[in-house]
């Protein structure tokens, strides 16, 4: 007798922001699981409550954009503190934060700024990915930033970096799709290749998300990619998400939304169709293997 | 170049416009500077934004434009310090009540100081209130020792001008066609929990003598600054009252545990 094993993909989230946040916890949609940026819920006790209330629901990813790990004059130790202790109420299955930096000498730039990759850059943020994964008590996911620019210093390019990263500190990498084709178009590379060079045995969760095209003022005729979090995936951000599928395997999935936010509905449909892709991708190379 | 001095010049940059240290190590597109402009936008544009929405009543009396600029010149001089921006703007009605074109809105600081109060208490978790049968069992010649904790949705503001009654215009969505408003000190208790508040006028004596203990003064110094602004102060009924509308959620001394 042939049992038939039934595919079972790794679910698609969505990343949840404060405005849906009531209507999340009140109607409990049809999705896998949640990704939240500490930084909106720190401040905020009646957030944070509903948040916890949310955890017991569903699974909840935190992604930090405050933790700063490039930056010069360290890790944000206060910041630190205070995402372990929202990290311990609603024991999240996934930590992560971005390959960027954000502070410097006690200001913080709301923005993921970018860093020249070379050694001195290199050591800095190893010794910050372990000072932060002690200081969670788990692992960590670096993201692969969007890039507007490059750095004339660097030394290494930005996979190569980031596997580095991984042999120093043991950590594990979240693969931005969308930010793997917006950086390849913005600074001229392939994003398969980048797919590629990726060390697929550190990846531990995918992003999607919504980028705008402006016209390159500096380049008449070219396009700039903006990281706008602010609408639909683009088409060519599905196909290379298929493509990442092909190689990483199936991996946690988030579609990030965070301007000009849509009903929660345009979240969960796109969520869908991020199971679809993985489904069609996955399946068949599923049935092969297990005859 | 050292990160750390990289980083300082990228700083400068997105906070004081100083691209030029830039120049050199910039590459990407056509011009990369004009790259490197994205993130001096996104800088100015979602602090901006952040700081337009944490005063809606500042931006409907004094207008946009005068509130967008007042912040886009504000976020150069002050940063914000934590990646928290809903910390960020404590100062901004300061700022704002400095600027030349507000001299003839002497009342807008107070309104701003009064919205970020209410937007701070609306975030807060109420407590269980403290009984008075708990307060009762405090030994009457030690209570004047004892500390109370207060709700932590409580603020207080002391405003020379009746700005809670301009706050309440533009939460009841509702414009007179002229509104004259006078000079007048008003004593605002501002209490708020899970995404609501309200503004109660209090009288000066008993204003002081809640915002003390706010402040973590005893029992008794708190009753002897309210006895200072009026000597016909009641701070045994006052501590009452305090009581019996659930402000209080702890009472301790220094030498006992809170009871609740």
């Amino acid at each position: 007798m042939t049992a038939h094993h039934r595919f079972t993909p790794t679910p698609a989230g969505v990343g949840l922001r404060l405005p849906h946040l009531a209507e999340v916890v009140a109607t409990q949609p049809a999705v896998s699981w949640f990704e939240i940026h500490p930084e909106n819920f720190l401040a905020n006790p009646h957030a944070s409550e509903l948040l916890t209330e949310l955890a017991r629901c569903y699974p909840i990813s935190v992604h930090s954009v405050g933790v700063s790990i490039g930056s010069a004059g360290g890790v944000d130790r206060t910041h630190l503190k205070r995402v372990r202790e929202l990290i311990e109420r609603i024991d999240p299955f996934l930590v992560s934060g971005h390959l960027a930096w954000s502070t410097h000498e006690g200001e913080y730039l709301n923005d993921l700024l970018p860093l020249p990759y070379d050694q001195e850059t290199l050591r800095l943020v190893a010794a910050h990915v372990d000072e932060v994964q002690q200081g969670l008590g788990r692992p960590y996911l670096v993201e692969n930033p969007s890039s507007y620019i490059g750095m004339a210093t660097s030394t290494m390019n930005e996979v190569e970096f980031l596997s580095e990263l991984v042999c120093r500190t043991g950590c594990k990498l979240l693969c931005d799709v969308s930010n793997v084709y917006l950086s390849g178009h913005n600074l001229g590379y392939a994003p398969h290749v980048y797919i590629d060079a990726m060390p697929a045995e550190a990846i531990g969760e995918l992003h999607l998300g919504g980028f705008l095209a402006e016209d390159d003022e500096a380049d008449a005729g070219q396009q700039v990619l903006i990281d706008t979090h602010a609408q639909r995936i683009a088409e060519a951000a599905w196909d290379l998400y298929a493509y990442a599928l092909r190689r990483f395997g199936p991996k946690p999935t988030l579609i990030e939304w965070d301007n000009d936010l849509p009903a929660v509905a345009t979240l969960l449909s796109e969520a869908e169709r991020a199971d679809a892709v993985a489904a069609a991708i996955l399946e068949p190379e599923y049935q092969r293997a297990v005859g | 170049m050292p990160l750390a001095d990289f980083q300082a010049q990228v700083r400068g940059a997105i906070v004081d416009g100083k691209v030029a240290p830039l120049t050199a190590v910039l590459t990407g597109g056509a011009e990369p500077l004009k790259r490197f402009a994205i993130h001096q936008r996104h800088y100015e544009a979602s602090l901006v934004r952040a700081l337009v929405e944490k005063f809606p009543a500042v931006v409907w009396l004094a207008g946009s434009p005068f509130v967008t600029a007042a912040a886009a010149a504000f976020i150069r001089l002050s940063p914000p310090s934590a990646p928290c921006i809903a910390e960020y703007g404590e100062g901004f009605p300061a700022y704002l009540a400095g600027r030349a074109e507000a001299q003839h809105l002497p009342w807008l600081r107070w309104v701003g100081e009064l919205e970020w109060q209410l937007g701070h208490a609306a975030l807060a978790l109420e407590q269980a209130p403290l009984s008075i049968e708990a307060l009762a069992k405090v030994a009457p010649e030690r209570l004047a020792d004892c500390a109370l904790t207060l709700q932590p949705g409580l603020h207080y503001l002391a405003a020379p001008w009746p700005v809670d009654a301009l706050v309440k215009l533009f939460l009841s969505d509702s414009a007179p066609e002229s509104y004259a408003l006078d000079p007048e000190h008003v004593f605002l208790e501002v209490r708020g929990a899970r995404g609501a508040f309200s503004m109660t006028r209090l009288d000066a004596a008993t204003f002081i003598f809640h915002r003390a203990l706010a402040q973590g003064l005893s029992v008794g110094g708190a009753a002897e600054n309210a006895l200072d602004a009026d000597p016909a102060f009641d701070a045994g009924q006052g501590l009452v009252q305090l009581i019996a509308a659930g402000l209080a959620t702890a009472i301790g001394g220094a030498d006992k545990d809170p009871q609740q």
